[in-house]
């Protein structure tokens, strides 16, 4: 909290509720029952009843010689707000200026898809030379963008005769997902593109060596091969073939969720394993200098992310996933014909549970529009249902979906299921070779 | 009753922490040995019935049970105000050594549950805040062991007027202690 800058985190806000110090009921208590036991005492002229006294007005008189004269200031905040799936930050809460300050006491609320630490979110520590810090390990379990809620802060005086109260403000905390365990060995889908890293079928500016040929006008000084020219006695290039890159199209189906999410360590539900599959394949392509590029289907609050590379793009990638919001039960909207755009020459990585027919219709548009497409099955093996009723109506459903996928693998759209590291890598290998045959495109 | 507040009292109880489940035996263990202690010198100096004696066991260790369970309230108050009303009832005797056992009872109780109350059930207090509060104690001890032998030493030397001088004495130190922190004025009136 002291240099949040270096840590990356931002600056930490001063509370905004600055009540000031109130006995509490234990200093009455203590005053109450040292004046009235004392009182006892003078009436009945009882020295036992002075004796129950002495301690309680031993308390109080340590208790209004130790009262704080002025409220403290509270800084809090996060150490980062940025986090990956199972990372953990620090929420700290520092008060200064806390003379006569004894015990600092932090209660942060519960948040979903946020551990606390202790469990409790309450946290407590002795103040020392007017000084005292607080804090509550935070750790996301599960992507997205949530807040941690305001954090009553107690500051108490000795004995606990004097208290005040503090809030912290709200903390956003951005949750990107865990990429999966995913790489692919394969070769990549040719494009329009003349950049990238894959060697193109056409010669041009590039780094893999093609041949050596006389000078052309055009030529770079730098490719002139001298040796080759001093040798032949005419000005001679090294030619190299043109490098190319592959745009990657993710298409991310957020209109359904199957199964029950339980976080980073126990099991996932559909849109679990769609969200990080898809960090899993953006991060492979952008960081190899692949074109990714992303939309979401059924949810109108994700931006279209446009197709780029680099570690820049993949964090755009991942906090555009953090946007999604998992459906509250209503239908599919339909498909979305802008999904046709700039789909050319393009491998179309869809992924979904495919449960509602918007997805599979999705896929065979962009397929009859000639992309190459992907869909990969997000669909966990098991829902862990307990109604047998329930069972009975989902194994009618997986029946009805097994003929869906059927029809649509007859179109010629494969169908994968998502196994981790290597799930794409039959399917890009069938894609180079047919690459290198006719191909008819259906309009 | 409505379930909902059932199932609420279950969930807190549930969550409550060892560490506050341990405060709280004590705090009740400190009732009960100080009402005990107040019966047990009944015993000596009175002719008291056994109901006599148990009835304000009962009271008292109910009411402390309530106090551990509403720890930021008035109930705490009710609770030593029995406590004492038991010892001013069944005792007479000024100088009796049992009142210093009882003292430190009272007081241990009532700060126990200051300390429960400075944190929500399911908290657990840092080891450096518990060290804290239990070094402070020595000095409640020593003011009530001090007091203790101011009044055997003056008892049958006029210790009637001592205790009465002591206790004015004690009544201006509250009448200071409850008026207005003088820091609480603007600055112009001091």
């Amino acid at each position: 909290v002291t240099d949040p800058a270096a840590r990356g985190a931002s600056a930490p806000t001063a509370a905004h509720d600055q009540a000031c110090w109130r006995p509490t009921f234990a200093h009455v208590r203590t005053v109450s029952i040292a004046t009235v036991a004392a009182l006892a005492a003078v009436v009945w002229t009882r020295a036992d009843l002075l004796v129950l006294a002495a301690p309680f007005a031993a308390v109080a008189v340590w208790s209004i010689a130790a009262r704080p004269s002025a409220a403290p200031s509270l800084t809090s905040g996060l150490d980062e707000h940025t986090l990956t799936e199972g990372g953990v930050t620090t929420w700290r809460a520092t008060l200064t200026d806390a003379d006569h300050v004894d015990v600092v006491v932090a209660a942060m609320p519960p948040t979903g898809w946020l551990d606390r630490r202790p469990a409790s979110g309450v946290a407590s520590s002795a103040a020392t030379h007017g000084e005292a810090t607080v804090s509550v390990v935070v750790a996301p379990t599960r992507w997205g963008r949530r807040t941690v809620e305001p954090v009553a802060v107690i500051a108490t005086s000795a004995w606990a005769a004097f208290r005040w109260s503090g809030t912290s403000p709200l903390e956003p905390v951005t949750t990107l997902p865990l990429a999966a365990g995913f790489d692919a060995r394969a070769a990549f889908h040719p494009s329009d593109g003349l950049v990238g890293v894959n060697r193109s079928v056409r010669p041009g500016e590039g780094s893999e060596f093609a041949s050596v040929r006389p000078f052309q006008p055009g030529d770079r000084l730098r490719r002139v091969n001298w040796a080759r020219s001093t040798r032949s006695g005419t000005l001679q290039v090294s030619a190299t073939w043109a490098d190319q890159d592959t745009h990657v199209m993710l298409v991310v189906d957020a209109s359904s969720e199957v199964g029950r999410s339980e976080g980073i360590g126990g099991r996932p539900s559909s849109l679990d394993t769609t969200i990080r599959a898809a960090a899993a394949i953006a991060e492979h392509y952008a960081l190899r200098g692949e074109r990714v590029s992303l939309r979401v289907l059924g949810s109108t609050s994700v931006p279209i992310v446009p197709p780029g590379s680099g570690r820049g793009h993949l964090r755009r990638i991942h906090e555009a996933l953090t946007l999604i919001t998992p459906p509250t039960g209503r239908a599919g909207r339909g498909f979305d014909p802008r999904l046709l755009h700039s789909t050319g020459q393009v491998l179309a990585v869809m992924l979904s549970p495919l449960v509602t027919a918007d997805a599979l219709d999705a896929a065979v548009a962009m397929g009859r529009h000639g992309s190459t497409v992907a869909v990969v099955d997000t669909l966990p093996a098991d829902l862990g249902h307990r109604d047998p009723h329930a069972e009975l109506a989902w194994r009618i459903r997986l029946l009805e979906r097994r003929n869906e996928l059927r029809a649509v693998q007859e179109l010629g759209l494969p169908v994968i299921a998502w196994r981790g590291p290597d799930s794409l890598d039959g399917f890009l290998r069938d894609v180079a070779r047919r690459s290198q045959a006719p191909r008819m495109r259906v309009r | 009753m409505n379930l909902d507040v059932v199932h609420d009292s279950i969930d807190r109880l549930r969550s409550t922490s060892s560490q506050r489940w341990a405060l709280a035996l004590l705090a009740v263990g400190a009732v009960g040995a100080a009402s005990l202690i107040s019966a047990f010198v009944a015993d000596d100096v009175t002719d008291a019935s056994v109901a006599f004696r148990v009835a304000p066991i009962v009271v008292a260790v109910g009411l402390a049970l309530v106090a551990v369970g509403l720890p930021d309230s008035h109930t705490a108050l009710v609770v030593l105000a029995v406590l004492v009303l038991q010892w001013w009832v069944m005792t007479d005797d000024p100088t009796s050594a049992w009142a210093i056992p009882t003292a430190l009872c009272l007081v241990g109780f009532h700060a126990l549950v200051a300390l429960l109350a400075t944190t929500p059930p399911s908290a657990v207090l840092a080891g450096a805040v518990l060290r804290r509060w239990a070094g402070r104690a020595l000095v409640p001890v020593a003011a009530t062991v001090a007091v203790w032998g101011l009044a055997v030493a003056l008892d049958g030397r006029g210790g009637g007027v001592a205790v009465v001088l002591v206790g004015l004495a004690a009544l201006a130190a509250a009448g200071l202690l409850i008026g207005p922190d003088p820091r609480d004025r603007p600055a112009d009136d001091r």
